[in-house]
């Protein structure tokens, strides 16, 4: 389970490139949308077009799960359960989830439960699906407080931090926390880190994924997250920009 | 088993077996406000596994004590569809069973003259043909009729549905859905989804100033946008089934 | 102390208002009571409520911001008071206090205070009705009552909308989130009459073609247009001070800020145009990616 209680640190992002990040390594991998009512992972992964069926259906009996969920052609083994858009989460409850997510647990290596913002009914629904928790945080002082909150709400599950949005240089100038900062003041093991970056806002305007290029500096710190989630312990790599700029900068400011 | 109340009526969630269990509950239900639901129409939502079919007349009996009509029922499999037509309910889709309805005699008279499915699409083709071909102005008036109106910007998590068709004056934002057994018209732009002949028809077409609908759907086809990021600006255009598959043609 | 720390504290009294009011038989003149909501999370509600009221205090204005987000507070943090609370909102609806004993006043602006939330309860806890009456008395007091709402569509967001008349909506230029505004306008009782900030806007990022304008996002949401605030690192900075960002000098938010107040007491302000500094050596550092993120 992806979550975070405050909102915006990058949920549904995470989970979407997490979730791309295991397809790419072999994984047969479910994203469930938790979010009843304002789903967004659907539009972050650029498959809100396909969709027939959501997770309402479901539980309603409308549909088989089968015939819900979406397959992404762009990631081989990587599926979407997606939300409904026009109900809220009262319409389904925490059984009904646990139930769900344990059915597709059996077919999947892997099931992702992306997770509303906040502590309401969508939430309490997400976590009754979950056996473990990804929480993930900015290094700011409200979402922390908010994940802390959220620490508290887990009922001794197992969970670990992804610390998002993190700027280097603002970290050197004082002027934002540092992971170990975080990790203090949480007191939890450390998933992954990623860097603030402008990319992410086009390619989750676009529905594709950071992941689906492997070039790409977000899309290795991702599978390197992904593994560790795994139990894979394979270092983080440093998110630091790369050196080539870091001279030039030099080079023109002298610093 | 859940009884939700809806524009169009009642929407009876009957999933669970045995059926008889649900009878019992909904007597206990009803009786604790014998007049309340009076002359209401039901929808039965009966799921994909069969039932006894003295169990599904149970239900029927049910609430005809409590002058409820029970008007339709939603089948996921065929099972259970031959068990809903053989208890005398019409087929009704999932999709509209919460629609509000516009001309209730029209269409109840229609259900009692033909339980078969498909007499029925041929009886809506027919009107439709007519209307088309600018008959009598009975006919004309009684399409009017079975018209939802909708003025005004149609937002994300928002949805329309209607027995007949759906006129939209404004947008229809993504996210937003309209559902109509007839025809889809929007005058404006459309983004979100919008089914169109939801029980069959495949005459039925969607209309509107600007198309760039997430999904269309007339009867049983299904057409997704194309990926595209930017569209040329295009105008007033027509999505019909054609040869097999979704058509769309440029309007003047 | 304490004591009159208190006295000084409590907002002004009614009474003489009330009998004015009464006197010529006119309806009691009642604040605005608006409701700062989202959808989406994380798009600035909370940063928009305490900097517009913050804005509307330097103005000459009464005003009280509500902490809405029962369970997950923090308006108190970004107006850098969360060491003074000591009463909630959910202790004066259950009444086990008064109004005047949970009312934070402000530092340095003296006509602004802040109801703060409980950190330790859900929001299934608050009854809509007793939210709504707590609002309306609110408004007889103040002249602006600001709700910053939570995240989402659940009860927590009928809680902060009860009671209010007019919202402010609050998103990026971003797909997710104009989607969840859309969804949230769509949810707003009839008698509220919304209004829209575009927040986070980079025009260097517009011009690119990477971001959305803020003409693209209206297309969709067609709400009138309260204002448009840029995205700068000092945000950050100052959330994280508990300083509005409206006080630091130099920065074009709290400018852009400084003008939805002016055009919320009724003021035409324009809406400028975002450019990004041009020049050869602006461009180039823009473009190795050194400029200001």
């Amino acid at each position: 389970m992806i979550t975070s209680g405050k909102g915006g640190v990058g949920k549904t992002t995470t989970t979407a490139n997490l979730g791309g990040a295991l397809a790419k390594l072999g994984y047969e991998v479910v994203l469930i949308d938790a979010d009843i009512g304002l789903r967004n992972l659907d539009l972050v992964l650029g498959l809100e077009k396909r969709i027939v069926y959501d997770v309402v259906d479901v539980v309603e009996g409308r549909c088989e799960p089968r015939q819900a969920l979406i397959k992404d052609r762009r990631f081989e083994g990587l599926f979407l359960l997606p939300a409904s858009q026009t109900k809220d989460k009262t319409a389904v409850d925490e059984q009904q989830m646990q139930h769900l997510s344990q059915l597709l647990a059996r077919e999947f290596d892997v099931v992702l439960i992306d997770c509303p913002a906040g502590i309401e009914h969508g939430f309490r629904n997400a976590i009754a699906g979950a056996e473990e928790a990804v929480i993930v945080t900015t290094p700011e002082v409200s979402a922390i407080r908010d994940a802390d909150r959220i620490l508290g709400m887990l009922g001794g599950r197992r969970a670990r931090l992804i610390v998002n949005r993190v700027r280097p240089e603002m970290v050197r100038t004082g002027d934002m926390l540092s992971v170990q900062d975080v990790a203090e003041i949480l007191n939890r093991e450390i998933l992954g880190v990623v860097p603030d970056d402008e990319e992410i806002i086009d390619t989750t305007n676009r529905g594709e994924p950071v992941v689906l290029d492997s070039s790409r500096r977000l899309a290795r710190i991702y599978t390197a997250i992904a593994r560790r989630l795994l139990g894979d312990n394979v270092a983080l790599p440093s998110i630091e920009d790369d050196g080539l700029l870091r001279r030039l900068r030099r080079l023109m400011i002298g610093t | 088993m859940q009884i939700k109340g809806t524009k169009a009526g009642l929407l009876l969630h009957l999933y669970e077996r045995p059926l008889a269990g649900a009878v019992t509950e909904l007597r206990e239900r009803l009786s604790s406000l014998p007049g309340f639901y009076k002359g209401s129409r039901a929808v039965l939502m009966l799921g994909a596994q069969p039932a006894e079919p003295t169990e599904l007349a149970a239900v029927v009996a049910t609430l005809e004590q409590f002058e409820i009509v029970a008007d339709g029922a939603v089948c996921d499999s065929e099972a259970v569809a031959a068990l809903a037509k053989s208890a005398g309910l019409r087929l009704v889709a999932a999709s509209v069973a919460a629609a509000p309805r516009v001309r209730d005699d029209r269409t109840r008279a229609v259900a009692d003259r033909t339980p078969d499915e498909r007499e029925e699409h041929h009886i809506q083709r027919e009107t439709r043909r007519k209307r088309r071909n600018g008959h009598s102005g009975a006919d004309l008036e009684r399409s009017i009729e079975t018209t939802l109106f909708y003025k005004g910007t149609l937002r994300a998590g928002q949805s329309l549905s209607a027995m007949g068709n759906i006129v939209v004056l404004g947008d229809v934002n993504p996210g937003a859905e309209l559902v109509a057994t007839g025809d889809i018209i929007v005058w404006g732009t459309l983004r979100g989804v919008a089914h169109a002949g939801a029980e069959g028809d495949e005459e039925a077409c969607v209309f509107a100033l600007r198309l760039e609908p997430t999904q269309l759907r007339i009867s049983r086809h299904v057409a997704v946008s194309p990926d595209e990021r930017r569209r040329r600006k295009s105008g007033p255009e027509a999505a019909r089934v054609r040869a097999g598959r979704i058509a769309i043609d440029k309007e003047t | 102390m304490k004591d009159i720390e208190q006295l000084r504290s409590a907002a002004p009294p009614e009474s003489a208002r009330d009998t004015v009011a009464a006197a010529f038989r006119q309806p009691k003149i009642t604040g605005r009571t608006i409701v700062v909501t989202s959808g989406k999370g994380g798009v600035g509600k909370t940063t928009t409520t305490a900097n517009l009221g913050t804005g509307l205090a330097d103005a000459g204005k009464n005003v009280v911001v509500i902490d809405a987000d029962v369970g997950l507070r923090n308006l108190d943090v970004v107006l850098g008071l969360e060491n003074r609370v000591r009463k909630h909102l959910l202790d004066v609806i259950e009444q086990q206090c008064s109004l005047d004993d949970a009312l934070v006043r402000d530092r340095v602006r003296r006509t602004l205070y802040l109801l703060p939330a409980a950190q330790n309860r859900e929001k299934d806890d608050v009854p809509q009705a007793a939210m709504a009456a707590l609002v309306a008395e609110l408004a007889t007091r103040f002249e602006f009552v600001l709700i910053d709402c939570p995240a989402g569509i659940e009860q927590g967001f009928r809680n902060a909308v009860a009671g209010a008349h007019e919202a402010i909506i609050v998103t990026t230029p971003e797909v997710s989130a104009v989607r969840d505004a859309d969804r949230i306008t769509g949810l707003l009782p009839p008698e509220v009459e919304p209004k829209l900030i575009v927040n986070r806007v980079r025009p260097s990022l517009v011009k690119k073609g990477t971001m959305m304008s803020v003409a693209d996002v209206n297309a969709i949401l067609h709400l009138p247009l309260i204002g448009v605030v840029p995205d700068e690192k000092e945000i950050i900075i100052a959330t994280n001070r508990g300083t509005p960002v409206i006080d630091i000098p130099g920065s074009e938010t709290g400018a852009a800020f400084r003008r939805i107040v002016s055009r919320l007491i009724g003021e035409h302000v324009p809406i400028p145009d975002f450019q990004e500094k041009t020049g050869a050596f602006a461009r180039m550092i823009s473009s190795l990616g050194l400029g200001r993120k």
